[in-house]
């Protein structure tokens, strides 16, 4: 049972986000969360390998924030579909 | 498939009704179905008539209530939350002995059971915190 877990601000809610997912879950970083990105010490990077963690496309642009590999930005349809592919989706904030 | 959505942030100091106004949109151009909206905690106030952002800002109270309307969506406003923050409808305005109503056409004030009906009744409950 594949959880999404969207994070909608960086730090303690990412911390959370991290110590809660399981083998087979994705991360989606939305509004403030894609400046964890900015972070040298990025609590993201603490994920399971080949842990997917996608980028809301519009909030990075909105702020500056570059994506690039392994991240993956996505838009609003793509958020969609991930709902759809995820047996749950679990929203930290 | 069936979504639900929940919004927690309020217009003026979060991204929330925005972020759930996007996704909602893509929702419905998918094909899927929106089977409840529900406004908590500040999230109440995206349903207010009488805030007036400035000209040159999105008005989202106004461009919610529009894709409410048009899509003819089971909008829920937290009563609880919505009566602490001035959001009321004619009925509480009434029992209150208030000087007026704000609450937008297309919403509905009710309990939070709405939210976890919605839950149950959708596929996928989504939430976008303040």
């Amino acid at each position: 049972m594949s959880t999404l877990h969207t994070v909608n601000k960086p730090g303690q809610a990412v911390e959370l986000c991290v110590r809660a997912v399981a083998s087979g879950d994705s991360v989606l970083l939305i509004e403030d969360a894609v400046y964890e990105l900015m972070s040298p010490a990025s609590r993201v990077n603490a994920l399971p390998d080949g842990c997917p963690v996608y980028v809301m496309d519009i909030d990075a642009r909105a702020r500056g924030v570059a994506v690039s590999a392994p991240f993956e930005a996505v838009n609003y349809d793509r958020f969609v579909s991930l709902c759809v592919d995820s047996a749950k989706v679990l929203s930290w904030f | 498939m069936k979504f639900a959505l929940a919004v927690y942030g309020a217009p003026a100091n979060s991204q929330a009704p925005q972020s759930a106004l996007h996704f909602a949109r893509a929702v419905v151009a998918q094909g899927h179905e929106i089977v409840r909206l529900f406004f908590y905690l500040d999230g109440v106030n995206t349903a207010t008539a009488i805030a007036q952002p400035p000209q040159d800002e999105s008005n989202l109270p106004e461009q919610w209530q529009q894709f409410v309307q048009s899509h003819n969506l089971d909008a829920v406003v937290c009563i609880a939350a919505a009566l602490r923050r001035g959001v009321v409808d004619q009925t509480e305005s009434d029992r209150y002995d208030l000087p007026g109503h704000n609450l937008r056409k297309g919403y509905e004030l009710s309990g939070l059971g709405q939210l976890l009906d919605g839950a149950l009744m959708a596929d996928r409950l989504i939430t976008f915190g303040a």
